[in-house]
């Protein structure tokens, strides 16, 4: 018999209530979703001027992906996803490469200015970014990281780094000392009981923190745009490219790219979500 | 997993003889080099551009002295200033309560693994796939009240403006619902589940009430991660422009105008960067304060629910 | 607590000390701030002129979707062929295009060669010496091919892209800051086929247009008589609203006394733009206040709008088969005369401009007349290319195009004399033209135009004059 949290209830009318109420948000959810895919179905002429009675067509997406076919002037499509992937997988991963054993240091041991050191990364977070853009625009043409993949990654951690290490930094607050005192016991160093134990314990949290950095760094807009030119250009920026100008917009193809553009972070997040279930706790309890 | 009660690690961790004293206590410091690196990094062109907030530096004034407070001096004396920390306040304030509202509920629903709840699950996370800035030209398209579907489907007729003075903010306010809800959901839904289960069961036992068990179990056990997912969208909501901007502009008049959006109208369009600049670092200062006492709270809630475990 | 506070205060304090400390002179080192020394470019190019002298370089564009810059794309290659010299596009959304030329320019970093530009953003642009003035490039033989003619270009265009950037100063002075390569002229657009069926001609004055707009709404039937834009932008003003409040003989600013006098907030003027505001009401798009221009042109290829009062060339494409439910009944018309029969309008032209901290400024030149010049536009024409800057190619290869699209020469032909920039140069147009517009929304919403426009009046003069 399954152990009940409370709220979880057999079929009773309280439960017919609480389905209703489920499918009311998903139907508010989904629909802009269904009605944006409706409108990357949708030809020039119809994209304004029909609801749901029309004629579908899947050639929005292969324009979107081959740029053929169209007045509008050629946006690489299918460069701008793999420089998404590199610019945000690279982001995470060093955020991740550097956050964990920061987090690590902060969540073990409450050191003098560690705390400092956690809010001073929570508050770059939420620094606006167009405080920072000129000065970062000038100083990135000076060294030279303007419109490279190195540059977007490091203005990146603006938005990864402080979710990966706080994220973190729960999670090895609650880690239990014991079973890294066993390893160290049975002759391991700190560095090898760190990744043999401690590791694999909050593979949970680093699953999760990397998704939501992932997709809080693919959906950025204002830093590809001022500090990238063709070379580091991210998807979000390419989708508003099919915008169009001078009058004719194509707001079928817009959606067309937005739909195609939101699937490596659902690949992601469908992929890893034996880790979200478990995910996320921010290690306030542990059970 | 054996229950521990946690009690915070205040000295550095298990001695072992073979590791000399003093490496012992730089490790946590060692570790967090790259990280300060890191925040050092980021804060000089933060720096530089707070900098500008004390010069006149502008498009049309390309030779900037420094002026000091001036600027200060202008903006705060500015009414469209404090009609934008008006608008972000209630924008900032009612987006995240609606949020947590329905993040809370939709969790506490999604955790009764009915078979409809099981299959939404799988779905919850679609709208965060959207970026914020093509939400706003998606959301923008539907509420036209010419050609719109909104107004279609629900009847509302051609002469229904969604982004009227009086509908504006709030319509901008439903969008960012639709898109950060389930960041909230996500990450409530996820603590839930991992709630220790003994207290529940041992209420149960006791012939408790769901509204007892909720209120003086589940709430204070939850807090914790539902102020975290509160400061999180606090922060960006003080902080929001891409959907908003796209959307009205900051119109019609000073409607939505928030304060990123006077600043970058002051920054990018009229290209008076200083006083722009000064918009932010306000925002900022804002922003900073009410992180402090969120994270302040969040710590408190963290200790009572460490507490209430042990009920 | 308290001791945590006072050290983060005083490691913050320390920081930003020693940050400005620091900055002070590496903002000058970085190129913030300070007028670029960037001498220009065109005394450098001597000897006779050759399309390939700068053969083997590169020139790299800004530019912003568009049909200018569509109809152009596949003529590209040809311009490689010719010079030998390759063309780099960088492509930027129009919504956040003046966003990313700004930072660039600000910044100093010479990223793009040649970008697109209009005549307002000369008067931004210009004054910190961003801009490679022409002029020399235009006056030396050696740079410029023999047939350029650079009066074929009209003159009203030559002399909006040209100005001293001193208060008062009129356009046409000074500095040649871009070469007008497209334009519009903001007129009206109407369903033709509609008007024929009821028996309708469009309005020859002012009343008269405001009835027949009034007459042609049926909110039941989603239809309503005219749309123009409403946004919150600078963006809202310059099209029909400064045409028609110029054709009603208004000025925004008069020089006088040595400053810059505000017009706005005369007796009769804010009884017009009360009447315009009125006219969005009553007669214009339900979202009014988020009109941008695409959205005012769907709405007249969609049939729900009658007239448009917006740019020619911004209709033009709603015509062609196909390309709109409207396609084909369009016609095009003047717009209302002034009360002393006055066509005055007011100009947008996409015009080319040079970096002056190009470091390819001869490709950038050679590429800037080639496209300016009359055989490429010429050749761009037929891929919905209006309106061409020429005379002989608006001669030429144009008109022929204009067969389907009635009233379209008719109505070019009666405004192109008296089509200029209407308004009066100076420094502090975005913030006061976005203002303006503030202000017409804020009326919209209910405020008193007079007390309105009075308010935004005196606080636009003290901003221009400064």
């Amino acid at each position: 018999m399954a152990e009940l949290m409370p709220g979880q209830k057999r079929l009773t009318p309280g439960a017919v209530i609480s389905d209703i109420a489920l499918v009311g948000w998903f139907v508010f959810a989904l629909f802009p979703l269904l009605w944006m895919l409706l409108l990357a179905m949708k030809t020039p002429a119809e994209q304004t001027t029909t609801y749901f009675a029309f004629s579908p067509t899947l050639e929005n997406f292969v324009t979107v992906l081959t740029q053929r076919g169209t007045d509008l002037t050629s946006v690489d499509f299918k460069s701008a996803l793999l420089t998404s992937v590199i610019n945000c997988g690279g982001a995470v991963i060093v955020s991740l490469l550097i956050g964990i054993p920061a987090a690590y240091a902060a969540g073990r041991w409450k050191f003098k200015g560690s705390e400092d050191l956690m809010f001073n990364m929570l508050s770059f977070r939420f620094a606006p970014e167009l405080m920072v853009i000129v000065p970062l625009f000038v100083i990135y043409n000076e060294v030279g990281l303007f419109d490279t993949k190195a540059g977007m990654i490091w203005v990146l951690q603006l938005v990864t780094m402080p979710l990966v290490v706080w994220i973190l930094r729960s999670y090895f607050q609650d880690l239990p000392e014991d079973l890294e005192q066993a390893a160290l016991l049975d002759g391991y160093t700190r560095r090898r009981a760190f990744v043999m134990v401690a590791l694999p314990l909050v593979r949970p949290g680093i699953a999760a923190a990397a998704l939501l950095a992932f997709i809080f760094a693919w959906n950025n807009y204002v830093f590809p745009l001022i500090l990238a030119d063709t070379n580091a250009s991210t998807v979000t920026v390419a989708i508003t490219k099919f915008l169009g100008g001078g009058g004719q917009a194509y707001y079928n193809l817009t959606a067309a790219a937005a739909l195609i553009g939101a699937l490596p972070p659902l690949v992601l997040a469908l992929s890893i979500q034996r880790y979200l279930v478990r995910g996320l706790s921010f290690g306030a309890v542990k059970s | 997993m054996t229950t521990v009660t946690k009690e915070r690690p205040t000295a550095p961790g298990p001695e072992l003889p073979t590791v000399p004293d003093s490496r012992r206590r730089l490790r946590p410091y060692i570790l967090s080099l790259p990280a300060l690196l890191v925040v050092v990094g980021i804060l000089y062109p933060f720096v530089l551009g707070a900098y500008y907030s004390i010069l006149n530096y502008a498009a049309a004034n390309p030779n900037p002295e420094v002026v000091w407070f001036a600027n200060f001096a202008s903006v705060l004396a500015d009414s469209d200033f404090w009609t934008s920390v008006r608008i972000t306040a209630v924008f900032a304030i009612a987006a995240t309560v609606i949020e947590t509202v329905l993040g809370v509920g939709i969790a506490l629903l999604l955790n009764r693994s009915s078979f409809v709840g099981k299959i939404f699950e799988k779905v919850l996370i679609l709208p965060l796939m959207i970026a914020p800035v093509i939400a706003g030209v998606m959301w923008k398209l539907m509420f036209n009240p010419q050609f719109g579907v909104l107004n279609y489907v629900l009847g509302l007729g051609s002469s229904f403006d969604w982004l009227s003075k009086n509908l504006a903010l709030w319509s901008s306010i439903l969008v960012d619902v639709w898109t950060y809800t389930p960041f909230v959901a996500i990450l409530v839904l996820a603590g839930i589940r991992s709630l220790p289960r003994e207290p529940f069961e041992a209420s149960e036992v006791d012939g408790a009430s769901w509204w007892y068990m909720f209120r003086r179990l589940m709430l204070p056990m939850m807090w914790p991660y539902i102020l975290v997912a509160v400061i999180f969208r606090f922060m960006d909501c003080l902080k929001a422009f891409d959907s908003i901007f796209v959307l009205t502009a900051g119109g019609p008049g000073l409607a939505t105008r928030t304060l990123q959006i006077g600043a970058y109208e002051d920054s990018i369009t009229f290209q008076n960067y200083s006083r722009g600049s000064t918009y932010m670092f306000l925002l900022w200062i804002i922003v900073f304060i009410t992180a402090r006492y969120l994270v302040k709270v969040l710590g408190k809630a963290q200790r009572r629910a460490a507490g209430a475990e042990e009920e | 607590m308290a001791r945590s506070w006072s050290r983060r205060e005083l490691l913050r304090a320390a920081g930003l000390a020693a940050g400005a400390a620091i900055t002070a002179p590496a903002l000058s080192a970085c190129g913030v701030g300070g007028t670029t020394e960037h001498p220009n470019g065109a005394n450098a190019v001597s000897g006779g002129f050759d399309w390939r002298k700068a053969s083997g370089q590169t020139v790299r564009l800004l530019q912003t979707p568009h049909p200018y810059q569509q109809s152009f794309q596949p003529l590209l290659t040809e311009f490689t062929d010719l010079t030998g010299i390759e063309v780099v596009v960088d492509l930027v959304p129009e919504g956040a295009y003046f966003t990313k030329l700004n930072t660039e320019l600000a910044g100093g970093s010479g990223a793009h060669d040649v970008f697109m530009v209009g005549a307002y953003f000369i008067w931004q642009y210009g004054p910190p010496g961003w801009m490679e003035d022409l002029k020399p490039w235009i006056d030396n033989p050696a740079a410029t091919n023999p047939d350029y003619d650079f009066e074929d270009i009209f003159e009203g265009l030559r002399t909006s892209t040209a100005w001293d950037f001193q208060l008062g100063s009129p356009l046409g002075s000074g500095g040649q800051w871009a070469i007008p390569w497209g334009f519009e002229n903001n007129v009206i657009c109407y369903n033709k086929a509609f008007f024929d069926q009821r028996g309708i001609k469009p309005a020859e004055d002012w009343g008269n247009f405001q009835q027949l707009a009034i007459d042609l709404t049926d909110r039941a039937q989603n239809r309503y008589g005219v749309t123009f834009r409403g946004s919150k932008s600078w963006a809202t003003i310059h099209p029909g609203f400064m045409t028609q409040y110029s054709r009603m003989g208004f000025k925004d600013y008069t020089f006088a006394n040595g400053e810059l006098q505000a017009g706005m907030n005369s007796p009769e003027a804010i009884e017009f733009q009360k009447q315009w505001v009125d006219l969005a009401r009553v007669a214009g798009p339900t979202s009014w206040t988020t009109y941008e221009y695409p959205n005012c042109t769907t709405d007249l290829g969609n049939g729900n709008a009658m007239m448009c009062y917006d740019a020619d060339s911004a209709t033009y494409p709603k015509n062609k088969p196909g390309a709109s439910a409207q396609a084909g009944n369009l016609a095009w018309h003047p717009g209302p005369a002034g009360p002393d029969g006055s066509y005055a309008t007011n100009l947008w032209t996409w015009s080319l401009a040079m970096n002056s901290a190009a470091k390819n400024k001869l490709p950038a030149w050679l590429f800037i007349q080639w496209a300016t010049g009359k055989e490429a536009m010429s050749k761009a024409v037929p891929a919905a290319f209006a309106d061409p800057t020429r005379q002989s190619v608006f001669d030429g290869a144009f008109k022929q195009t204009l067969g389907a699209f009635p009233g379209y020469l008719e109505a070019f032909e009666t405004v192109v004399n008296s089509s200029k920039i209407q308004f009066t140069p100076q420094t502090k147009f975005f913030e006061t033209t976005q203002g303006w517009a503030v202000a017409l929304q804020d009326i919209y919403s209910g405020e008193d135009a007079a007390e309105r426009l009075s308010s935004f009046a005196s606080t636009a003069q003290s901003k221009v004059n400064v």
